[in-house]
């Protein structure tokens, strides 16, 4: 067994299909992690869409500077952040990221991390639209 | 109660604390330093904490390392068992051991990433604690 392999089974949560036929937004699972507090979950989209920019920044200073630990960690805060707001693209795409990065394949994190970045703004563009924003906000250009 | 809880990312922050604050008072930290400076403060004052909530994966000393230095610092202080604070591991790897090695034996339990709100319920109260009031 490979080390990506290794990786993905030891993580539980981690979706299996591929990005395309997941939800970008699963209302019914952040809902049912918080026990239905509707309140905390709008709370939990809100800041990750608000702190998304910094996270990516993060990202991509690390990948452009070589350092694949450090592309591993961001792109491990920035899976966990995207499971707690339902965002099951961002947090596939950003586990796959993470696999790169630990891997030492920075080259592979950064390409990748253009896709997180049309994943996130279809993630941000499916919550307004369903209402979960209360005003437009910024998108990230991919 | 007293409860700190160490944690990088902003919305498991968010999360731990909404959830936390049913059970006592609640300090946010967003790495390892910050959570030994005020675990030492709070001993200072006099008023330590009972449960810390110990993000594996941080910048720069990560979980592991944090909580030994908590451990140490209660050996210092003559802290033994069952004085010593509980610690609760959080992490997105299910996998420690093969990973890290084991640290089963610097915390008390273990709450998997992403977790649900009734899961951090149920593993706090195992721990013996119960929410404000109750």
């Amino acid at each position: 067994m490979g080390a990506a392999s290794a990786h993905r089974d030891a993580e539980e949560t981690v979706p299996v299909e591929p990005v395309g036929e997941l939800p970008v937004f699963d209302v019914d699972r952040l809902l049912e992690r918080l026990s239905g507090d509707a309140e905390l979950a709008r709370s939990v989209v809100e800041t990750f869409i608000a702190g998304f920019p910094n996270m990516l920044g993060a990202l991509e200073s690390a990948a452009l500077r070589g350092d694949s630990q450090s592309v591993r960690l961001h792109a491990h805060s920035i899976k966990g952040a995207a499971a707690n707001a339902g965002a099951r693209s961002v947090q596939e795409v950003s586990f796959r990221v993470e696999t790169a990065g630990s891997q030492g394949d920075v080259a592979l994190a950064s390409n990748l991390t253009e896709d997180l970045k049309k994943q996130f703004e279809l993630f941000r563009m499916t919550a307004e639209e369903l209402g979960w924003l209360p005003y437009n906000t910024r998108g990230v250009s991919a | 109660m007293r409860i700190l809880i160490v944690e990088d990312e902003q919305t498991n922050r968010m999360i731990l604390d909404r959830i936390l604050t049913s059970y006592g008072e609640v300090t946010l930290c967003e790495d390892g330093q910050e959570a030994l400076d005020a675990f030492t403060k709070a001993h200072s004052d006099g008023y330590p904490y009972d449960l810390v909530c110990m993000d594996f994966m941080l910048p720069n000393m990560d979980g592991r390392d944090t909580v030994a230095r908590i451990r140490d610092m209660e050996s210092s202080m003559g802290i033994a068992m069952p004085n010593k604070v509980k610690i609760l591991m959080i992490t997105g790897l299910s996998s420690l051991e093969s990973e890290y090695g084991d640290i089963s034996s610097l915390s008390d339990a273990v709450l998997q990433k992403p977790f649900k709100k009734s899961e951090v319920e149920e593993i706090v109260e195992r721990m013996g604690f119960a929410k404000k009031g109750s």
